[in-house]
């Protein structure tokens, strides 16, 4: 008989060997990385189908298998909802968001919304500290080497921060978890990037507040919730009732720039969103 | 760009017209489809559990056809961006360069 959450040989061996085996990749894989560009994107070499492929590894992870597998057997239909849920997410960013991007050239967040923005503002509301350290503490010129090693500290600091999260949090199902850092994302990033693209009178600001409220406010209630406050902590209730807060916070970062770029217009931004516009459908400005 | 001919600016027009009805159908289908699922689950639980043959419930079954349906959306986007859109946006271009 076995039982759940006891050690087991098996299971134990096999997870370090599928640690080792990343872990040798990812050293055979850095011993190759020389410059940012090649830690960023893989020197611009990505094939479409090796892409494919990494998405499809993405998209096959300990959330899919282990996850929705377990909140299927645990939930019966209402875990389905996470099975599809992810899957057909896919296909809309495909049709609404990918060609755009496509057209323009750019593929992260802070440089897409930064094309049409002030970048400043948006690099340091996105946080990267990449973007962080060379576009704004260096003034855009940080030499290679310097920013490979800016993003490999962050790499490990965020490694930490990951286990130390991971560890606070087990026991919760890894699907669920991952739909709280879905979360995050879809509030603090998704408004102001499809602001940016499809709204002419998007400001910096604008973008810069959906950014800020949208992340704080998901912070801030998934530490109210339910998860944190008593499966976590242990209290007897929490005060707020969600346990995944997306369904209030993405449509409060989506009026937190639609209100500030109205009460505080930017002439340049339109501008820019005329220039944008003609890239974003034709991948060129003639 | 002055001396371009009129043709290629309205083409490209057309085209990003009707880049937009395509993305949109597709992304309509697709989210019906989801959320026409999601709904069966909230409030369709007994005919999800009807058993079509014994050990496979119509939910699994449905479960499955939305993936199946979101592959098949997606095979038409870029069947129609590999045969039209890309082709289209090249063609006046390399026009307009002449």
């Amino acid at each position: 008989m076995s039982a759940a959450g006891e050690p087991n040989a098996a299971a134990i061996g096999f997870f370090l060997a599928f640690v080792a085996t990343t872990l040798g990749i990812t050293w055979w894989a850095a011993r190759r990385t020389a410059t940012a560009d090649h830690f960023f994107a893989a020197g611009r070499s990505i094939t479409a189908g090796q892409n494919g492929f990494a998405l499809a590894g993405d998209y096959m992870s300990a959330a899919s298998f282990l996850g929705i597998a377990g909140l299927v057997a645990s939930s019966g239909f209402d875990g389905l909802i996470y099975s599809t849920g992810w899957l057909v997410g896919w296909p809309v960013v495909l049709f609404l968001i990918a060609e755009p991007l496509r057209n323009l050239g750019r593929y992260t967040f802070a440089d897409v919304v930064a094309a049409r923005l002030r970048a400043t503002p948006v690099r340091i509301a996105a946080a990267l500290s990449h973007d962080l350290w060379v576009g704004v503490i260096r003034g855009g010129n940080a030499p290679s080497r310097e920013q490979l090693l800016v993003a490999r500290v962050a790499t490990v600091a965020l490694g930490v921060v990951a286990v130390a999260l991971g560890i606070a949090f087990k026991g919760q199902n890894v699907a669920f978890m991952v739909s709280l850092a879905f979360a995050i994302a879809a509030s603090g990033n998704f408004p102001a990037l499809v602001l940016a693209i499809f709204w002419p009178r998007c400001t910096t600001a604008g973008a810069v507040a959906s950014m800020v409220l949208g992340t704080a406010s998901t912070l801030i209630l998934i530490w109210g919730s339910p998860t944190v406050q008593m499966d976590v902590f242990g209290r007897d209730g929490a005060w707020f009732p969600l346990k995944n807060p997306a369904l209030v916070t993405i449509p409060l970062s989506f009026a937190a720039g639609m209100l500030v770029s109205r009460v505080w217009p930017e002439p340049a931004a339109v501008e820019a969103w005329h220039r944008l516009e003609r890239r974003l459908h034709f991948g060129s400005d003639d | 760009v002055a001396d371009a001919p009129p043709g290629p600016d309205e083409a490209l027009r057309a085209l990003g017209g009707a880049r937009t009805r395509v993305a949109v159908v597709l992304t309509a289908v697709m989210v019906g489809t989801y959320f026409g699922f999601i709904l069966l689950v909230a409030y369709g639980k007994s005919l999800l559990a009807v058993e079509l043959v014994p050990g496979l419930s119509l939910g699994i079954v449905l479960g499955a056809a939305v993936i199946v349906v979101a592959w098949m959306l997606t095979w038409t986007y870029v069947r129609w961006a590999n045969g039209r859109y890309d082709p289209g946006l090249a063609r006046p271009r390399s026009g307009r360069r002449r």
